[in-house]
């Protein structure tokens, strides 16, 4: 698991490549707690590298939306693979974390 | 034909990999789509995370067994440990998929993937063992 970090206009996108499982779900979490300011108006997850996440990423993904959301800021997902979308839809995830299709249409939902 | 893997892992989290490698290599062999490799290494790390965390009593090291058979029509999972006697289909709290996200707790989801993925799921206790078994059918 690595990420890398672009922030712009307060958005910080943050593409994630390799997996997320049980073994460093929680290396994840500090990774992109450590990359986020409380200035940032927005985080996008590109998850278009990702191969694989289990519910310990899922349940990071849902921490970070939770505590962004307490602040008024919020997370939004893209570019997840056809087996990435599953297991979040399953988890119902979709219904309260926003999923675009590209990180263009993910920044462009968040331009003011 | 019908193709068989069995592995013995620790409970321990850097044993988690390991596992992967053998799925990734098994999956390849049996020609699985990518889809349903990764619904098996889900359902395997599911399983197998929660008998890391929830399965034994104190800090020993204990096995887990994973038993995969694989033919044309559908995969087999048999996954068995020596922990408390507990039936994640049963005793695993259902998560509530249309809370908010303020409302939403964290985590519990782990066995609810496990039952969405797979076709069959069942439970025994069996001779101080508890015996998770799954079958996932291949699209014709």
């Amino acid at each position: 698991m690595d990420i890398a970090t672009e922030r712009r206009d307060g958005v910080l996108s943050v593409l994630v490549s390799g997996r997320i499982d049980g073994s460093n779900a929680a290396a994840f979490e500090e990774a992109a707690k450590a990359a986020m300011e409380d200035s940032d108006r927005a985080v996008v997850m590109d998850l278009e590298k990702l191969s694989y996440i289990s519910s310990a990423g899922l349940r990071v993904l849902l921490m970070i939306a939770k505590s962004l959301s307490g602040r008024g800021a919020k997370l939004v997902l893209c570019s997840l693979s056809d087996q990435i979308r599953e297991v979040v839809e399953i988890s119902g995830f979709d219904k309260i974390i926003p999923v675009r299709a590209s990180r263009a249409d993910a920044l462009a939902s968040l331009d003011a | 034909m019908s193709a068989e893997l069995s592995l013995r892992m620790k409970t321990t989290l850097d044993e988690i990999p390991r596992v992967y490698t053998a799925l990734e290599e098994f999956a390849r062999k049996e020609n699985w789509s990518s889809r349903l490799e990764f619904q098996i290494k889900l359902v395997v790390e599911e399983v197998v995370m929660n008998v890391l965390n929830h399965g034994h009593e104190g800090n020993g090291e204990h096995d887990i067994g994973i038993e995969l058979a694989s033919d044309e029509k559908e995969i087999g999972i048999e996954i068995v440990d020596d922990g408390r006697p507990y039936d994640p289909l049963t005793q695993a709290p259902q998560p509530d998929t249309a809370l908010s996200i303020e409302d939403r707790p964290v985590g519990g989801l782990g066995v609810y993937l496990v039952c969405a993925l797979m076709d069959e799921a069942s439970y025994r206790r069996d001779g101080g063992f508890n015996r998770l078994s799954l079958v996932k059918r291949r699209p014709a």
